[in-house]
């Protein structure tokens, strides 16, 4: 059965951009452009997604409070999530990491590298 | 950076002080010194019932905490104040968060104990120890512990600027850069006619996409340059020899590269939908003296604001002279800035609760009108956000800079309003 990922990042080009890698990977992306778009995605009665790709600096509900709502949920809480960040402080990420992200990815980054530490946590 | 020359300053005759700041109307604390938990110092006053006047400062990263100490003999609630005033006396100053500054504190001290001094309504201890507070606040030691405290701030809060620039601003266009350069790649690596064609379709869009991205990260880059250049200004160090600039031209210039950029920094939808109308009126000649680099920097910044709020996408500039200056008002058809931001958009990273949702094209950051302001100033001028406007719309942003003598004269001296 295809995988399907989430993708919640406010910034249209890199959804765009990570939209077109995963779909050449067969795998079937869903976007939303914020954190409440992406919770409302969660909530709205379609199948989970296998991954949610997140970005962490977001108008609004950031990355961050997305992941901490996800993981309170206990719908939602098994599935796996991955940081996307444009942030050099490590302190911002390893927050992430101890909310319970799986792994994070830094802008820019190498296509092959996302894709690599996706499928690594698609299960 | 040394704090024990200021603990010492308040630590001597803490008793007289806190008479003192009774006497000045905030007696309603005593003064206390804090070491614990990272506070540096705390000064406690306050006319009774009122807000806390209590300031204190983390020595490690600046955070303002404001905290109501116990008075000796009365015990009050400890609790945070967010947010801080200038109280009418100038004895302690409220601040926002992030923008605390000990030099002010110490500046506040003098016109208050100096009023004091000089009405002579001090005796004993209290004299004693206003003019001693006095002394200080002259003293060279001090001016130096000022200055030396205002230059570290300074370099800390323009790091963390242009880190934030950095990691916002060119990071993710650089993924996008990277992300669409490889899908070239693979689109250019097929093997037939059809899949060849749909490439070549994939292939225009990829290139656009990179040239807007580019467009933005160069955009990133100047505002960078521009951060540390402020900085060199603030400093009092010279920006240069100014030029003689020609006002009309600039803004013309300004315009066509806006013009041409649209695409890049808002989307071809967009740019189908905006446009940019200049017009000018009154003098001759609109020439200004200053850099012409960080002129064009500061209208870039709230022309691009314009287009991006812009509902319906026009946006006009009028130039004209006014009271021996060139004037410049920027307006468009968006929204406006909601009440009681009028100064506040001119705040660093200020975002206008009114601006949520509403802008066009990508978010922006919140420098792009601090710095604009910034640089107008360092030319003598003002830039403003001015209720009203022309079309009746919400307001413009006005550029007011002095004409050049001969421009002055050129323009009748009185000049001619819009």
């Amino acid at each position: 059965m295809g995988k399907n990922v989430l993708v919640i990042e406010d910034e249209v080009y890199v959804q765009r951009l990570i939209q077109l890698l995963l779909e050449k990977e067969g795998w079937s992306v869903r976007v939303a452009s914020t954190g409440e778009e992406g919770l409302a995605a969660l909530a709205d009665g379609s199948p989970l997604p296998h991954l949610v790709l997140l970005d962490i600096l977001m108008p609004g509900l950031d990355g961050l409070q997305v992941l901490k709502t996800l993981k309170a949920n206990q719908a939602t809480k098994q599935v796996p999530v991955v940081l996307l960040t444009a942030l050099a402080q490590e302190n911002v990420v390893l927050q992430g990491i101890k909310l319970g992200a799986k792994d994070y990815v830094r802008k820019p980054f190498h296509p092959a590298e996302l894709i690599s530490r996706l499928r690594k946590h698609l299960t | 950076m040394n704090y024990a020359y200021l603990q010492n300053f308040l630590a001597l005759d803490r008793q007289a002080f806190a008479l003192l700041m009774r006497e000045l109307g905030y007696g309603a604390g005593a003064c206390y010194l804090l070491k614990e938990r990272n506070l540096t110092m705390v000064l406690d006053s306050g006319p009774e019932g009122a807000w806390p006047a209590c300031v204190g400062f983390d020595t490690n990263d600046y955070t303002p905490k404001c905290e109501l100490r116990m008075r000796l003999g009365w015990a009050r609630a400890k609790r945070n104040v967010p947010s801080v005033k200038l109280w009418p006396k100038a004895c302690l100053f409220y601040f926002p968060d992030q923008e605390f500054a000990p030099t002010k504190l110490i500046f506040a001290l003098q016109p208050a104990t100096r009023a004091l001094l000089k009405l002579g309504t001090l005796d004993g201890p209290l004299e004693a120890t206003a003019k001693r507070i006095a002394q200080w606040a002259d003293s060279a030691a001090l001016r130096s512990f000022v200055s030396e405290v205002s230059l570290d701030e300074q370099l800390r809060r323009l790091t963390s600027d242009i880190q934030t620039l950095v990691d916002h601003e060119l990071r993710t266009p650089l993924a996008a850069i990277t992300g669409f350069s490889y899908l070239i790649g693979e689109a250019s690596a097929v093997g037939n006619a059809k899949e060849l064609e749909r490439a070549r379709q994939s292939l225009s869009e990829y290139r656009v996409i990179i040239d807007a991205q580019a467009k933005r990260a160069l955009n990133a880059l100047e505002k960078i340059t521009l951060a540390l250049r402020s900085t060199s200004m603030q400093a009092g160090a010279p920006i240069g020899e100014p030029l003689l600039v020609d006002l009309n031209t600039l803004v013309e210039g300004v315009c066509q590269q806006m013009r041409g950029d649209i695409i890049a920094l808002f989307g071809g939808d967009l740019a189908a939908r905006t446009s940019i109308r200049l017009t000018t009126s009154g003098a001759p000649r609109f020439e200004v003296r200053g850099l012409p680099d960080l002129i064009r920097r500061a209208l870039w910044e709230v022309l691009q604001n314009a287009v991006a709020y812009a509902a319906d996408g026009h946006v006009n500039i009028h130039l004209y002279t006014s009271d021996h200056s060139a004037v410049v008002d920027v307006e468009d058809d968006g929204h406006g800035v909601s009440l009681g931001s009028e100064e506040l958009i001119f705040t660093k990273f200020y975002q206008d609760p009114a601006t949520l949702g509403v802008r066009r094209g990508m978010r922006g950051l919140g420098l792009g009108l601090y710095l604009a302001r910034h640089i107008v100033e360092q030319h003598g001028g003002q830039l403003l956000f001015v209720r009203g406007g022309t079309s009746g719309r919400n307001g413009v942003f006005r550029f007011i800079l002095p004409l050049t003598a001969s421009a002055d004269e050129a323009g009748g001296n009185s000049g001619n309003a819009a």
